[in-house]
């Protein structure tokens, strides 16, 4: 279901990078007690990177530059960090390259 | 002739300040009683210190170190001599050292082949490629002499991929069954042992796990015994509340956009 959600947030959010949007994620907290949870992010399927850890079940940031994002949380605590969740994306699409490019020579009237 | 002496049973050890034990014991059936001795020693059956209790059944021995086992007996001495001696019971006096807990990652151990470390994007963890070889050696600094338990964050998927041999310095290696329930998902459990390498596996969980270990520089070594048994971090530590466990994977994940 989720997976489903995540394809399609790509498609409305093909939007331009100069809008200014607050991105929030939310998560279930899990029962045990934990120290916080880390919020990992890849951009244009490179490996994951940690973004931030908040002891919250969310996290909002602003908009970051084009490029398709997938974002996914851990929890953890003093002994480990669990698996990662599953994943939600989205993506900030940047313009299309101009094509066709031609060149006309103009020549002054003498 | 030797008198028949009644059973002595020690019935109670119990600590009555720190390192001193009271002990207390059923009188002899015989008669002609003189005076009971209660008879210690650090080794079982070797009783190299003993007191005199007269006719009291019971007696507190004081003054003993911090984190020893001391194994206790008693006899009673008659004119026609003295008894067997009674059975025997043992107590051990807790450290008295503040709580450590060591983490060791095995990013931070020595391995040698066929052990290897890989990472799996979400892990690093060491494994050996092939059975009874190969080491992990971790070199952890203990800051006191002390009792300690280690746990270890394993992942055993299946009955063929949950065991180490484990030893400690130049002590003998124990096998150390990692798991009684097999799962797909990274946990800790204790370092066990079942009291020797060539012990049948009838006898894992059998040691209590304990590592006596001294202030300093030690090694704690890990050796393949099944292949793929992955091993991710251990845990030392000289407090028994500790539980330590990997959280759960959180859920329901969701992104929303506002402008």
């Amino acid at each position: 279901m989720w997976r489903c959600i995540a394809l399609a947030l790509l498609i409305p959010l093909s939007v331009s990078a100069q809008s200014i949007f607050l991105h929030r994620l939310n998560w279930n907290p899990v029962p045990e007690v934990v120290s916080g949870y880390k919020v990992y992010r890849s951009l244009n399927s490179a490996p994951f990177f940690l973004m931030d850890s908040t002891t919250n079940t969310n996290y909002t940031f602003t908009n970051t530059a084009a490029g398709i994002y997938r974002y996914r949380v851990t929890s953890y605590n003093p002994f480990g960090e669990s698996l990662p969740s599953q994943e939600v994306a989205t993506g900030t699409l940047r313009p299309s390259t101009p094509t066709n490019v031609t060149l006309q020579v103009i020549i002054p009237i003498p | 002739m030797r008198y028949s002496w009644g059973l002595i049973a020690l019935l109670f050890v119990s600590t009555a300040y720190s390192a001193s034990v009271s002990l207390s014991w059923d009188a002899s059936t015989s008669s002609g009683i003189t005076e009971y001795i209660v008879k210690y020693g650090a080794v079982p059956g070797v009783y190299t210190a003993q007191e005199s209790a007269g006719m009291a059944t019971s007696k507190t021995i004081p003054g003993l170190p911090d984190g020893f086992r001391y194994y206790f007996v008693v006899t009673a001495k008659g004119s026609g001599g003295e008894s067997d001696v009674s059975n025997e019971v043992s107590y051990r006096q807790s450290f008295s050292n503040p709580p450590v807990q060591i983490l060791l990652e095995v990013a931070s151990a020595i391995l040698e082949p066929p052990f290897v470390l890989v990472s799996d994007g979400s892990y690093t963890y060491a494994v050996s490629t092939n059975e009874d070889v190969g080491f992990c050696r971790f070199f952890p600094t203990f800051p006191f002499l002390d009792e300690y338990v280690i746990w270890a964050a394993v992942l055993s998927e299946n009955e063929g991929t949950d065991s180490f041999y484990v030893s400690q310095d130049s002590h003998p290696e124990d096998v150390y069954d990692t798991v009684r329930l097999w799962t797909p998902a990274w946990q800790w459990t204790m370092i066990n042992g079942r009291g020797g390498i060539d012990k049948p596996i009838e006898s894992s969980h059998a040691i209590d796990p304990r590592f006596f270990i001294v202030s300093g520089p030690n090694e704690i070594r890990f050796r393949g015994r099944e292949q793929g048994t992955k091993l991710k971090a251990i845990l030392i530590t000289n407090d028994r509340s500790v539980v330590p466990i990997y959280p759960s994977t959180p859920t329901n994940l969701t992104l929303t956009l506002e402008r």
